[in-house]
């Protein structure tokens, strides 16, 4: 069912290749039928949909066929396999992308250059985002993941601004960094782990594909004395083989007895490590952040918005995902290091944001900076804590998208994004000037919006996890609170400078261009803008989506990572 | 279980946000003032009738907002004396003030607006009187400093107002910082915020408990204008003088002392001390700047501070019931005093266009003599300013004396240091009439000093206020008397509101005193205002002189502390300075790294093009050269395809060593 998802932008694509370049007016239409259809079979998901019984091997929707199979003689099988589904995790992160997605088309609309190019690589881009949400093959995953690079590079590259081509390689290089950590990660997990059921199969301990749980147990069992015979391993990528110790060939290098050591540190730590800085650059944290500022101020809008609103939410979503489920100790151990990275990059964002000249750039690293409350979260493994970080990085992927726009609805009447070239647009452009002020405050957490819930819960669960657990220290989440008072800080001066005060622009001619929203950008605003409302006075309407998810996710760290902690 | 509180109370938070819906979205451009009257003067009545039929009784009901496997998130309302008294304040003045806006906004292009933000500010002040819990109590904090960011900045074309609601919200900002780190604290600490829950807590965690207090205060430091955060209130003033009225005097400044009052158990008496410190210490400083402003509004900005500083000084003293009385009686006095200023200003205005000239009309220099223009005013002005002074047989005179006693016994048994609390509080009480008498002088007695208006104008364009601004001031100015709170204007025992809140009365020889020397200090400062603001000093030259040949106790008071030089030039510039390091950071060390890395990757590339090209390719050429002649040498014995299997096999035995090597 979720296949559809993916299936469907890749038609699209198809569809675009197919028809000749000269029929410029077909490419965005069919862009917008693909986005369209996504919604609708997304809408019907939401409604099959069943909250409660989340855990984190339950998938839902899912399908699991075999893939990639090869023998390997002594050293066993290869066994990749075409999983998907999604858990509550990966559900709200589709609905996400699929929102998005279709907001970007719509945001598209005045792409003039190359429409045939920027709309198949859209596609493109669009199946690959989809796809590594519901991944459940790690291979399958990453396979999506560098899938994403590509499009996105030629997306700015191609369509950016003055800068575009440093922009993009610097994109491309610091992305493709982090997929080199994960890249090396995912190699040492597949040496190490087996898929019991196929292993059992083939070392005849189990008949059928549909094992019992004692006949895993068993396999299990034989597999750490050592009594099944490497020739029967079956390596694969799965996440719900990945993340038992039990599946983990005894003695190899990730395992948890007897595993490999680096750097004087048990292998497991640093492959979360590694995992952690792979995905830490595309959240993005300091000190791995610069490419985003770079990326976002020369992306065309819509490309700013996606990848405000998807990609970094990646970053979000394989830490949870991959990094901390796979390695639940890692969590565990460096939850001091991972909290002062999300402390740092709340007040290190947010000081940035105070001094740029350049709007997108503001809004840039206020993503920076919330994205930092996304890591604090984390880091406090509570459920408060958790389910904070993933509300707060729905609540961005809805809040940035909005900013974005709305910057880019001047910068498309002007060409400029200078602060400074603007003053007192009130009383030119009252409706847009409502709806920046709107963004505004749900971006600094004014209560009624989902930024405040997210940054509630964010704030409750790291004081949980300091003071109650003792993950790390108490003054933490109370200095994070100084990243609120810089967050109104530097939004109320931006609102001050360019939309109060009398009406003036740098040059006179603008005032001609500069009309109030029309028909087409108030379609791509005002739903985002009812959406931020309504999570932030309704946000059991999203939560209760993931809940089941977060809790199961924190019962497996805490329990699995206290026993690794343990035996290392 | 719907009971019919609950109903109330949904209706009478629930129709304010309707009015900001309506108006907000509303297409049409007309004077919504009598509709926004008529709606709060409803649910005035309204809350008349649950005062009546719910007094004494205390209602709650829970709304359940979220829940996680292990907890849940609720919001507690209580309907209780202290909220059905709050309320009938809150909707009074709104009524009141929505009716003096019809006259006052008529002519402002936005009214809508203006209406739709006041129905937005009244239904979170209602949310802020409702909740019995601190997080629910924090969503409508947060509600009303957005509310007061509107209006404060209504006049979107003057660039002073909208740096002045920036303010007002980020200094608020920075005590809620507090107040969250305050939640934070009890939600995870003491397992609730809910204020049934922390009724019952048991001071197990004292530590805790005492920094949760403190940072919930801070809260109130930045909502109630307290000693360092109240800078932002007095630049506040350059809202519409109505809203001043209702937000920046009556309510939502006191909302911090509302929330003292309602969870006062949560206080620790460490908190408690400082508090009543930070009471004291704003009361003077405040009544201190007072007395050297010129604005007309910035006089009574920095009287609601000094008078807030009283209930937080009485909250810390231990006086939750007389702080509370104390907050109400000022809200009717001091929301009279700026209608009355603004009727003042509306006033001067209506001159200012008749003339077609511009002039501050704001500017207390620039007046004198109005009380033969407007004599109405003038009257409501006197009896208001009376409350506020505490003299006898006003309200003020009531709460005020009640303050103080209270103070004295604290200090009293306290002792040591907290004798200043008490001395700073009579400096407060002397100073009050002092500044309203100079105040006072300064707008009504003498003879106009504004050169650029005359009698004939005065007369034709002052003389008629219109009924709508003169209801509220009526209204105002009698609510400012004693009777309304009890029978005996020298006592409390036969006071309502006290005894509404649980105000136990016993009879302390420490009152006495405490009266005494208020009333004493009261006369006094009369007696030596009218010695020093008197006709001398009302003439032009001296006030022009004043303002330049001044001295430091001049410009200390004239400058509010400079605190607010304090908070320009070294807070946030700090911060400024801090924002642009980091920008520096980010550019000249972090990109600079990933930039000098991309340049050697790319020269390495070049060497690594270079060996290939010379050295790889030149030996593969060699190679290919040889195989060629060794190749042509053998070529008669053999098909001549070999070769390019050897080149070929050659080439990635070449590549697999190099990559071995590399």
């Amino acid at each position: 069912m979720l296949s559809i998802l993916i299936i469907i932008p890749l038609l699209g694509l198809l569809l675009i290749l197919c028809v000749p370049r000269e029929k410029i007016a077909a490419f965005k239409w069919i862009a917008l039928a693909t986005s369209i259809i996504q919604l609708v079979v997304s809408a019907y998901l939401l409604l099959m949909y069943q909250a409660g019984t989340s855990s984190l091997d339950q998938y839902q929707f899912g399908q699991n066929i075999p893939w990639i199979d090869l023998a390997l003689g002594e050293f066993g099988h290869l066994s990749i396999r075409y999983a998907v589904g999604v858990e509550g995790l990966g559900f709200v992160f589709v609905l996400l992308s699929v929102l998005i997605l279709l907001i970007g088309v719509i945001s598209s609309w005045n792409i003039r250059e190359k429409r045939k190019g920027y709309f198949a690589l859209y596609q493109l881009l669009n199946a690959s985002i989809i796809g590594c949400f519901i991944a459940q093959d790690f291979f399958l995953f990453f396979l999506f993941f560098e899938f994403m690079l590509l499009p996105m590079y030629f997306l700015i590259g191609i369509w950016g601004g003055k800068r575009r081509a440093y922009a993009s390689i610097k994109f491309f290089l610091y992305t493709l960094l982090g997929s080199v950590f994960i890249l090396v990660v995912m190699i040492m997990l597949y040496v190490s782990a087996v898929n019991p059921v196929e292993t059992g199969i083939k070392a005849e301990l189990i008949g059928s594909e549909q094992p019992t749980l004692n006949e895993i147990q068993l396999v299990q069992k034989q597999l750490q004395q050592n009594q099944i015979d490497p020739v029967h391993y079956v390596h694969t990528f799965e996440f719900r083989y990945l993340k038992d110790v039990k599946n983990y060939i005894p003695n190899s290098f990730l395992s948890l007895i007897g595993g490999g050591n680096l750097f004087g540190q048990s292998a497991r730590m640093i492959a979360f490590l590694a995992l952690f800085i792979g995905f830490a650059i595309k959240l993005p944290a300091v000190p791995v952040h610069t490419w985003l500022p770079d990326a976002h101020v020369e992306a065309p809008t819509p490309i700013s918005v996606i990848l405000a609103g998807l990609l970094l939410k990646i970053g979000a979503y394989g830490l949870l995902r991959v990094a901390y489920t796979i390695f639940p100790e890692g969590g565990i151990y460096y939850a001091e290091f991972i909290a002062i990275l999300g402390l740092i990059a709340i007040l290190y964002g947010a000081f940035n944001a105070l001094a740029q000249q350049d709007l997108k750039k503001l809004v840039a690293y206020s993503s920076i900076s919330h994205m930092g409350f996304v890591l604090l979260g984390l880091a406090s493994i509570t459920n408060e804590g958790v389910s904070g970080a993933i509300f707060q990085s729905i609540s961005h992927g809805i809040i940035s998208p909005l900013l974005f726009l709305l910057v880019g609805v001047i910068y498309d009447r002007t060409g400029s994004r200078q602060i400074d070239d603007y003053q007192g647009l009130i009383h030119q452009m009252p409706k847009y000037t409502t709806l920046m002020v709107i963004a505004a405050f749900a971006s600094l957490g004014l209560p009624g919006f989902s930024g405040f819930v997210g940054e509630l819960f964010i704030f409750l669960g790291a004081f949980e996890g300091a003071a109650v657990e003792g993950y790390f220290m108490t003054w933490i989440p109370i200095v994070a609170t100084i990243g609120l008072i810089i967050g109104a800080a530097y939004y109320l001066w931006m609102l001050q400078r360019v939309f109060m005060g009398p009406f003036s622009l740098k040059h006179d001619s603008w005032k001609l261009s500069l009309s109030d929203l029309s028909t087409r950008e108030w379609l791509m605003v005002v739903p985002l803008a009812i959406l931020t409302l309504l999570f932030g006075i309704f946000p059991s309407l999203l939560l209760d989506l993931f809940e089941p998810y977060s809790q199961a996710f924190i019962e497996h760290v805490r329990t699995f990572g206290a026993q690794h902690l343990k035996a290392i | 279980m719907i009971t019919s509180p609950t109903i109330w109370i949904s209706v009478l938070l629930l129709l304010p946000l309707l009015q900001f819906l309506l108006l907000f979205f509303s297409k049409k451009e007309r004077n919504y003032g009598p509709i926004s009257a008529l709606l709060m003067a409803a649910l005035f009545c309204l809350s008349i009738y649950t005062t009546m039929s719910q007094w004494n009784l205390s209602h709650s009901f829970e709304i359940q907002w979220l829940s996680f496997y292990d907890r849940q998130i609720s919001f507690f309302f209580l309907f209780d004396n202290q909220a059905n008294l709050m309320l009938l304040v809150v909707f009074l003045i709104s009524t009141l003030v929505s009716v003096f806006s019809t006259s006052y906004m008529k002519s402002d292009p936005n009214k809508r607006l203006y209406y739709a933000y006041l129905g937005l500010f009244v239904f979170s002040m209602v949310g802020i009187i409702f909740a019995a819990d601190l997080l629910l109590l924090f969503v409508f904090w947060e509600l009303v400093g957005f509310s007061s960011y509107l209006l404060i900045g209504f006049w979107r074309q003057k660039k002073s107002a909208s740096i002045a609601a920036s303010k007002a919200f980020i200094v608020n900002r920075v005590g809620d910082a507090g107040f969250l780190v305050g939640i934070m604290i009890f939600y995870v600490v003491f397992q609730s915020t809910s204020l049934t829950d922390l009724q019952q807590l048991t001071t197990d965690n004292a530590n805790w408990l005492i920094w949760a207090g403190l940072g919930i205060f801070a809260g109130v430091v930045g909502k109630s204008a307290q000693f360092p955060l109240f800078g932002w209130l007095p630049d506040a003033m350059e809202g519409p003088t109505p809203v001043s009225a209702l937000i920046h005097a009556a309510t939502m400044v006191a909302a911090g002392i509302y929330m003292l009052a309602r969870f006062n158990v949560i206080f620790q008496p460490e908190v408690l001390h400082v508090m009543a410190f930070t009471g004291a210490v704003t009361a003077f400083m405040a009544a201190f700047a007072a007395v050297k402003q010129y604005d007309i509004k910035k006089v009574l900005a920095y009287s609601t501070i000094s008078q807030l500083g009283f209930m937080v000084m009485a909250m810390g003293a231990g006086g939750r019931e007389v702080a509370f009385f104390h907050l109400i009686t000022h809200a009717f006095f001091k929301a009279g005093l700026f209608l009355c200023a603004g009727s003042v200003i509306y006033g001067l205005h209506k001159v200012e266009k008749q003339k077609n000239t511009h002039f501050d009309a704001q500017d207390m220099r620039l007046m004198g003599g109005l009380k033969r223009y407007m004599p109405f005013t003038f009257l409501t002005y006197v009896i208001c300013a009376a409350s506020l002074a505490g003299i006898p047989f006003f309200s003020g005179f009531l709460s005020k004396d009640a303050i103080m006693a209270q103070v004295l016994e604290f200090s009293v048994a306290e002792q040591g240091m907290y004798w200043l609390v008490i001395l700073l509080g009579f400096g407060a009480v002397f100073l009050t009439p002092y500044y309203m008498g100079r105040q006072l002088f300064l707008i009504f007695f003498s003879n106009n000093r504004n050169p650029a208006i005359d009698h004939q104008t005065m007369e034709t364009a002052l003389d008629k206020s219109t009924l709508w601004i003169k209801v509220p001031l009526i209204v105002l100015s009698v609510l400012s008397l004693f009777i309304f709170y009890g029978i005996n204007p020298f006592h409390l025992e036969t006071n309502f509101i006290l005894s509404g809140i649980g105000y136990s009365f016993y009879e302390s020889p420490l009152s006495f005193w405490a009266v005494l020397v208020s009333v004493l200090l009261v006369a006094l400062a009369i007696v030596l205002s009218y010695r020093w603001f008197g006709p001398k000093y009302l003439k032009k030259e001296n006030l022009i002189k004043e303002s330049i040949d001044n001295g430091i106790l001049f410009n200390l008071s004239y400058h509010g502390w400079f605190l607010d030089a304090f908070y320009k030039n070294v807070v946030v510039k700090l911060f400024l300075q801090v924002g642009r390091f980091c920008a520096r950071i980010e550019k000249q060390v972090i990109d600079k790294i990933i930039d000098t890395i991309g340049v050697w990757v790319v020269v390495f590339g070049q060497i690594i093009h270079f060996l290939d090209k010379y050295l790889v390719d030149g030996t593969v050429n060699a190679v290919v050269f040889l195989t060629g002649k060794l190749g042509g040498g053998v070529q008669q014995i053999q098909s001549g395809r070999v070769q390019s299997y050897i080149i070929w096999s050659l080439l990635s035995v070449l590549c697999i060593l190099l990559w071995m090597l590399l």
